[in-house]
């Protein structure tokens, strides 16, 4: 799965650095899965561990409280799963169990992912970029551009926009480095990004649709 | 300096602005139940119902450190506990 510490917290009345290790149960090894530190960016990598005997994972915190981020999506009778460490995505059939794709490529450290009528998309944080990708043929079918710096995180699924050429949405996401929130409109070829960056705020961190709006957490209002 | 949840419009527009009241409310995940927005913002242990009609904050659930990601399944609010190892379960209505 995909981890991702976005903020770190107060421990007594100061913020702290600290590491997060993720294992199936107690006691945990003496190493780590991230690394974070006070006043970074958002601090992703990719996980594997193994369950417990009793199905759980445990996420511990060295200093915290941080913000923790695992991420999965499910969509065309499949669970997506993010490899932020290898850049890539696993795709898992939901009936089966059975892994139907280990190896798709995508950007530089995939942050978060949903799905859209047609497609899969996987925000990347490290390219600045968001991966489409085709469910029929399980791989990268566009690469989307977003801003230099942006470093995007949640996406959601927007409005409807279908058109004759099939059912579609538009896709929003935040860039917590970038201070903006991104519209991307699909549908056609060449997806289109529109940037907004007015009245945003600081590290927009957060976003879901409501049908009808976009509504977005950030860090610090304007 | 406050941590905020936006409302936007399709064409970008900031329609609204909820101060969540403290700099350490950055909402981690916001879900939609279909009435309600539902901020969970775990640094300050507090989960923040919106009334998207007025765009203002209509409630307030203590769910202590460490809540995660949330998901509504049509009648509650899922969210998982890394601080207390618990799957919370928030009643809606």
């Amino acid at each position: 799965m995909n981890v991702t510490v976005v903020g770190t917290g107060l421990s007594g009345s100061v913020r702290v650095n600290g590491f997060v290790t993720v294992v199936p149960a107690n006691p945990a090894p003496n190493a780590s899965n991230l690394n974070y530190s006070v006043g970074s960016g958002p601090t992703p990598n990719s996980v594997t561990v193994a369950l417990s005997s009793t199905g759980q994972v445990r996420f511990l915190v060295s200093n915290g409280p941080v913000n923790l981020i695992a991420d999965i999506a499910y969509g065309f009778n499949s669970i997506w799963a993010l490899c932020t460490g290898t850049n890539r995505v696993i795709r898992v059939n939901a009936t089966t169990n059975a892994i139907e794709a280990s190896n798709i490529s995508v950007g530089t450290s995939p942050n978060a992912v949903a799905v859209n009528a047609n497609s899969v998309y996987v925000t990347n944080t490290g390219s600045n970029n968001v991966s489409r990708i085709s469910p029929t043929t399980n791989t990268v079918a566009e690469t989307i551009p977003l801003p230099a710096g942006a470093g995007p995180g949640e996406i959601t699924r927007g409005a409807d926009n279908s058109s004759l050429f099939g059912p579609s949405r538009d896709m929003w996401v935040v860039n917590g480095s970038g201070d903006s929130v991104s519209r991307i409109t699909t549908g056609n070829a060449t997806s289109a990004v529109t940037t907004f960056t007015a009245g945003i705020g600081t590290a927009p961190s957060s976003i879901t649709f409501d049908g009808r709006n976009v509504w977005v957490g950030v860090t610090d209002a304007p | 300096m406050t941590g905020a949840v936006l409302r936007m419009g399709e064409d970008g527009a900031v329609l609204a602005t909820i101060n969540l009241g403290s700099p350490f409310a950055v909402p981690l995940d916001l879900v939609y139940d279909g009435s309600y927005i539902w901020a969970i913002s775990p640094l300050v242990e507090t989960t923040t119902r919106i009334d998207p009609i007025g765009n203002a904050i209509s409630g307030n659930i203590d769910t202590g450190l460490g809540l995660g990601s949330g998901i509504f399944d049509g009648t509650s609010l899922w969210a998982s506990n890394s601080g207390s190892d618990q799957v919370q379960r928030l009643r809606t209505s």
